[in-house]
Order: structure tokens, then sequence, then C-alpha cells
């Protein structure tokens, strides 16, 4: 691989202008000449001197040193040639003229060396500050939450202003070895054709950015390697920043996880340990011989016995039933029916006297909705259970339905205490119990089995603010109509 | 143990606590109680001693619940109990339609367990003397005449529509598959879906029911089939 990284930066050229700027000079001092002939007569020989002076300054302050000294060269020779006596030779007879001659040249070298440098100078400094302003923008480009292939769209376009490349191609070392290249190139991988700059980060190196050269380019300023060097670190930088940042939220989720497992494990443990310790207290306490239970005290207690079982096995099938809800798995088995239907079931299935206290109103022509009945049934289990477990024991439930602009809604309310408006949100959560709750049974898993299931039939449940009292859920369910078209939109 | 007179219970479950509970709970009922650990002991046991009813528990390794059910049902024909796991319709379904009278799901309670054993003896008591006449609450069905009356008013049912009323009617309080409601009024093997007989049940309760959108006879057992409910 170190052969593919080469670091030879000779291809890249500098952007003079070249032999143009040579033959540009010669015109100048040519076209000057052809001008100033026919003034000849009008003027000393030693005020064209000046004038061509004037003209190698300019050269110099547009073209720089070296075609102002050719520019110099050729004036010194125009002037001997075409203004000094005798005209059309070389030859000058005058010893004055000889100084004025020689005087001519060093002046006008001077100038070009001096003027030339100062347009190196400034033609440099103006290079910096195009180089510093566009790795300044990459690097501001970098610091914005832009994806890798728009880094190496604005790192080709930031490099085609200091240098001009051809194509720009990143290619990231993957775990195995192999090359994954943006844009996704032809090539498996990077090679000689063009310039390979290393991406090198503190994990050592992540990848190559290939620079493919513009035909026929002559070799480069010397600090184009620096400022290439600058841009492929920067763009190193931002790929390692990219990794951390997926690293930290791969750890966030880790974390989130993590947390949620000991919450759901502490709250199992409780909801299991709790029925459980009371049951063998008072096993153990009746086991324990010293003191004869009457009989109306040991059959109170073997119904607390009692009542604590049915507690730990109503809480292993709420557990057993949300695990099985929130696996992937899971999908309602959609069978065409009616609200009223499974409502129905769920009240016959309960103690007369629970019956007695729940009142259902369902207009008639309710539509029916392909649904999963038995979890229905569960999740109207849950919301009439919790009514009366938490409503006192006063409380009435009614149920009630209408349905409206393809949507069915139920709402189920209870006379009872109702529900504290800070924990309207909470009550859904898995394990949450509401103040209300204290002191009596449950585990906490009801409403979030409740909502599972509406969620699965793409339906909505909410905690509805009761004016009077008590608390009210309201459900929200497309009927066949609605959930059709939505499904034709999504599909 | 020598006490008990009441009619015969073979119990077959592999576990063996639940055996020892359920022959606690019916031996202190006088109900002789049989056991057997699994499916070839339990049939070996139903033919020589041919009890009154049987109490299988579904998962139960080689032999299971419902192969042991299928193979009793070549020629027993008295009330078969299937214990099963709570919360698997598909599993209580199976057990039904293969020809198990009733299900309990575990854990139950003593309560439970004996009042499914009680009524099932006694239907299977009755089944040898059809009974003409059902009365449920305000409802009465004459089996023979083919007529139901609410409040002592005649309805006007289809014929289909009182076969399924007095198939779930004679077993009131006893959950029965879609299927088995489908063999027993269109005939076994007869491709009628359950959509069918939803459109009859719709048309039933809409002529039974005190209020047909809520359902108080005619009950669905989301997952499983219909009972009536007599409570």
């Amino acid at each position: 691989m170190a052969s593919l990284i080469r670091s030879g930066f000779a291809g890249i050229r500098s952007g003079l202008t070249g032999y143009r700027s040579y033959a540009v000079a010669l015109g100048a001092i040519g076209l000057a000449t052809i001008l100033f002939l026919p003034l000849r007569p009008h003027f000393a020989y030693s005020q064209w001197a000046l004038l061509y002076l004037l003209l190698v300054v300019m050269i110099a302050r547009a073209s720089g040193m070296r075609p102002a000294i050719l520019a110099a060269t050729a004036s010194f020779f125009a002037w001997n040639f075409f203004f000094l006596q005798p005209y059309g030779t070389f030859w000058v007879h005058d010893v004055k003229d000889w100084l004025s001659l020689l005087v001519f040249l060093v002046v006008a070298l001077i100038i070009s060396l001096q003027t030339g440098k100062m347009w190196e100078r400034e033609r440099q400094a103006s290079e910096r500050k195009q180089e510093v302003s566009a790795l300044h923008r990459f690097g501001s480009a970098l610091v914005s939450d832009i994806t890798v292939p728009e880094m190496i769209d604005r790192l080709k376009h930031e490099v085609d202003k200091v240098a001009s490349v051809g194509s720009v191609t990143l290619y990231q070392l993957r775990e195995d070895g192999t090359w994954n290249s943006y844009p996704a190139s032809s090539r498996s991988e990077p090679d000689d054709s063009g310039l390979n700059l290393p991406l090198t980060t503190s994990s050592g190196q992540v990848g190559i950015v290939h620079m493919e050269l513009d035909a026929g380019q002559q070799p480069g300023r010397p600090n184009d390697a620096t400022v290439l060097a600058a841009f492929s670190n920067l763009a190193a930088a931002f790929l390692e920043r990219k990794q951390l940042q997926a690293n930290a939220h791969q750890v966030s989720v880790l974390k989130e996880a993590d947390r949620a497992k000991s919450a759901f494990l502490s709250a199992i443990s409780h909801e299991l340990k709790t029925p459980l310790t009371s049951m063998m207290a008072t096993l153990s306490n009746m086991l324990e011989g010293d003191v004869r239970f009457s009989g109306n005290v040991a059959r109170h207690e073997l119904e607390t016995m009692s009542t604590d079982m049915q507690n730990l096995d109503d809480a292993i099938s709420d557990l057993l039933d949300l695990s099985r809800l929130e696996a992937e798995t899971w999908s309602p088995k959609r069978e065409w029916g009616e609200i009223g239907e499974v409502l129905s079931s769920v009240l016959y299935k309960m103690p007369t006297q629970d019956r007695a206290r729940i009142s259902v109103a369902l207009p008639d022509g309710l539509p029916e909705i392909q649904m999963d009945a038995k979890q229905w049934a569960r999740a109207f289990e849950h919301l009439t259970r919790n009514a009366l477990a938490y409503g006192g024991p006063d409380v009435s439930v009614t149920i009630a339905a209408s349905c409206s602009n393809d949507e069915i809604t139920i709402r189920v309310a209870d006379s009872g205490p109702g529900i504290d408006r800070s924990e309207a949100d909470l009550i859904f959560d898995k394990f949450f119990r509401g103040s209300a709750a204290a002191g009596t049974a449950g585990s906490g898993l009801g409403l979030a089995i409740t909502r599972e299931i509406i969620q699965a039939h793409h339906g909505r449940i909410r905690v509805e603010e009761n004016p009077r009292a008590g608390a009210s859920f309201v459900i929200s369910v497309p009927t066949e109509r609605s959930s059709q078209q939505r499904h034709g939109r999504t599909r | 143990m020598i006490s008990a007179t009441g009619p015969k219970i073979l119990v077959v479950d592999d576990d063996q606590q639940i055996r020892r509970a359920l022959a606690s709970i019916l031996s202190a009922r006088q109900f002789q109680v049989l056991l057997a650990q699994d499916g070839a002991e339990g049939l070996k046991v139903a033919t020589q001693s041919s009890p009154h009813l049987i109490i299988v528990d579904l998962a139960m390794p080689e032999i299971d619940g419902f192969e042991l059910c299928r193979q009793l049902r070549t020629w027993y024909r008295r009330p078969i109990l299937v214990l099963s796991v709570k919360a698997d319709e598909a599993e209580k379904i199976a057990a039904l339609d293969i020809g198990a009278d009733d299900y309990l799901t575990k854990p139950f309670s003593a309560g439970e367990l004996l009042a499914r054993v009680r009524a099932l003896l006694r239907r299977s008591d009755i089944e040898s003397e059809p009974v003409p006449l059902i009365k449920v609450a305000d409802i009465e069905i004459d089996i023979p005449r083919r007529t139901v009356t609410r409040a002592g008013e005649s309805l006007d049912l289809t014929r289909t529509e009182f076969d399924i009323l007095s198939y779930l009617a004679q077993n009131a309080d006893r959950v029965l598959t879609t299927k088995m409601i489908l063999d027993r009024v269109w005939g076994p093997g007869y491709s009628e879906d359950s959509q069918t007989l939803r459109v009859h049940l719709s048309h039933l309760r809409k002529k039974i029911e005190p209020s047909p959108s809520l359902p108080r006879y005619v009950i669905t057992e989301p997952g499983v089939g219909y009972r009536f409910c007599l409570s």
C-alpha cells in the first residue's frame, strides 16, 4: 500500500502563464518601438530611454521579473538600434552615448528585478490568501454536519481554487483491508495515475484522497504540497470526527438500553418478589407452630395468600404479554370484527358485581374493523380493570363509542379520582405506576400493553382531561376505509 | 380414598405437582381419582377402567395431549377436559377441534376446576336424553318444534340460524370453535368459511339480542369461537 501513497507533488502546476508572458513582453517592446519611430525627430534620444524604462516597469508589474528582464534587454537593443546615432546599427561612436546605454541597461535591469520581486511577493501573498481562505471555507464546512460525499464535493470545489486537479476521490480503508470509495469509483482501490494523499488520524491511516491531474501539467509551486496536505489533514480530521460521533451515538444507545434493562429487571423483581414475599411470610408464619391459629384467622391468612398468588399470576401474564407484543415478529392477526362483540366478551367474563358498575353506550351501525379481536379484548380488559381498581369502591365506568371521519373513537371513563396531569404522559410507560396506584396491586404493565396493541392497529390512545372528575382514556382507530387509503398511500 | 364413591376421573399429566394438586382437590370431593403420568399410561388406564371424565395436560412428552385426545376419541365418548397454558388460543382451538370438551388454563383455582368438572359430568348425563326445551333468561328454545320465543314473543329464525342457536344453547357456557359450529350446522367437510358464520350470527344476534351491538347471549370468544352465555 505504501507504494500507492506517492508523495510527489510535482504534478501540480503553479498556474504561471509561461511562454506567453515572454512573448507579450517582446511584443510590447516591438509595438512601442513601431509607434515611437515616426516621432523620432521631435524628441531627444534620452527621452526615448525614459519611455522604454516606463514600459519595462509596466511589464515587470504585470508579468514579473523574468519577462521584465527580457523586456529590459530588448529595450536596450531597440533604443540603441533605432534611437542612437547612427540609426540602424548597434554601433555607437560617442563615448557619452556608451555611458548612457550602460546606465540604461543597469537601471532597466534593477527596475526589472525590484519590481519583479515585488510582483512575485504580491502574487504569492494573494495565493496564500486564496489558499488560506479555501482552507478556511473547507474547515468551516466540515464543522457543520455534512455527509462524507458532501465533504468530497467541498474538497474538490476548494482544491480547484488553489490547484487545478481533475477528479477527487476518497478511498476509505475498511476494517477488512478493502477500500470504500466516494464517489463510488469503478476502481476498487486507488492507483498510481494521479496524486495520492494519505489520510492519517490518531488511530493511524484511515484512507487516501486520490486526485486525478489535468493533462499536460507542469511541476507546481513548492508549497502546493503543504496546502494539499493541509486539505487532506482536514479531511482526515473530519472522518475521525464522524467516526467518534458514530461511536458516541452507539455508546449512548447502549447506555440507554442498559439503563432500560436494569430498570426492567429491578421492576420485574419487584413485581414478582412482592407477592412472593408476602405469601412466604404468611405461610411460614402459619407453619411456625408457636401460635395456634383459629379457623377464622387461618382462613383469612389463606385468602391473603390466594390474592397474592393471583397478583403474581397477573404480573407473569402481563410480562409474557408485553414481551410477546414487543417482539418484532408480532403483528396483529386481523379479521373483521366489531368493537361491541369484543366488549361483550370482556364484560361477560367479569364477576357480576364488577359488570354491574360498567355501563356501555354503543351507537347502532358502528362499522366493523380489521382487528385482532383477542388483543383488543386484552386492551379493554386492562382499561376496565384499571378503572375498577383505581377508581375507588364506588366507581362507575362508562364505555362509549362514536364514529366520524373514518375513525372510531372509544372512550373509557370512570368516576374515580382521576389522573394527575403531570402523570398523563408517563402513564403508558412500562412499570410506571401513578401516585394513585400506591397500595393497590398491579404490574404497571397494563397500559403499556394496551398502547402496544392499539398502535399495532394504527390507532392512538391518550388520557383526556376530564373536566368533571375521573380518568378518561380515549382510543381512536381508523376504520377500514381510511386505513386502506393510508395503506395505498404508503405503498 | 376408600370412601370415594363418586364418578371416576382420570388425570393424565407428566407434572407430579399438578397430579398431586388435582388428586387432592378431586378426592376431597369424593371423586375417584386415577392418575397417569404420560399419554401411554393414560390410554391404558382409560381402556381398563373407563373413567367418567378424563383431564389431559396438553404439554406432555412423547404422546402429547392432542395425540391422546385424538386416540381417545376413536372410542371414548365421555367428556375430556384439557389443561393448557395461558394465552395460547391456537392450542385451545386445536384441542377443542380434536374432540376435547372444554379447556382450563393454568394456573387455575380449585373452584374453576370443580365448576368445569361438574358442568361436564352434568352435560354428559343430560346428553343421553336430549332436552327438548331450553330456557335461558327470557329466551325459550323448543328443539323438536324448532321454535324460539323471547319474552313469550315468537321469533322468526331461518333454519341455519336456529341450528346455530340450538347448538350453542345446548352447550351453554361452553366455548364452541368456529369449526365445530360449521361442522355441526353445515356438516363436516362442507367448505363454509368463518365469514359466512359471522354473517349468520350477526342476523341471529339482531333477532335475539336486546342490544345487538353489545351481545349478551351469543358471546364471541376472541380468537377461539363462540359461547352461549347463561349469566
